[in-house]
């Protein structure tokens, strides 16, 4: 289809909110929370062969308190984002689609994120 | 480029990505709140460079690839290609800011 008459996406708030559509949507925010983020790690790992100063002050940040808080949610939405990729590569190859699958997979992944982030939360503070 | 070239290196791309992400998160979450020479150290071993770069820059290429297909789905043309030309923009500054991990002063 020519992309100048693609029609965009329909407007969210016509849908009762399903648990997959949900997981669609969050799949999305995630990955634009990540590629956002990836500014801050490009910074992170500039301030390691750079001047101590300013890693003091980059590392100064990380470890304060909110830092830490905003590591977490990072993580979780890191993760929120890992897992649904895989979700979507088994898909590829038509794995995994039918509906009481696609929802099992959907808890699963829930569970899996929670605990994860716990366990980063042990680590981080 | 083609769809069907793009599908498939999204594919390739986000196998590596989960990978090198959990690499990565793995590798921050031991070392962010170490200083300066504790994880120089860490990074003397050429593995450990390797697969945070490998995470950074197929975490670029991922960007750009699924960035595009959401610019896709909700804006017009000429909203789009602001977005587009942003996009590479950063990507191009992000590239340059890490430069400094390979010995290569930016």
């Amino acid at each position: 289809m020519n992309n100048n008459i693609r029609p965009l996406s329909p407007h969210l708030q016509i849908h009762k909110p399903l648990l997959t559509m949900i997981f669609s949507i969050t799949h999305r925010i995630s990955a634009i929370f990540f590629f956002s983020s990836l500014v801050f790690i490009a910074l992170w790992i500039s301030s390691l062969y750079s001047q101590e100063i300013f890693f003091n002050s980059i590392s100064l940040i990380l470890n304060s308190f909110i830092a830490k808080i905003l590591i977490l949610i990072w993580i979780g939405c890191v993760n929120h984002f890992i897992f649904n990729e895989l979700k979507h590569l088994l898909w590829s190859q038509v794995k995994m689609m039918e509906l009481k699958i696609v929802y099992k997979i959907s808890y699963i992944i829930l569970f899996l994120n929670f605990f994860l982030t716990c366990l980063a939360g042990v680590v981080i503070f | 480029m083609k769809p069907s070239t793009k599908w498939n290196l999204h594919r390739l791309s986000s196998l590596a990505l989960i990978f090198l992400t959990s690499i990565f998160i793995i590798f921050f979450l031991n070392n962010f709140q170490l200083n300066q020479t504790e994880i120089q150290n860490n990074l003397s071993n050429p593995l450990a460079k390797f697969f945070l770069l490998g995470f950074f820059f197929n975490a670029l290429f991922h960007a750009r690839l699924e960035l595009w297909s959401i610019y896709d789905d909700y804006f017009k043309k000429r909203l789009k290609k602001l977005f587009q030309v942003s996009t590479y923009l950063v990507l191009i500054i992000l590239t340059i800011l890490v430069l400094p991990i390979l010995g290569v002063s930016a």
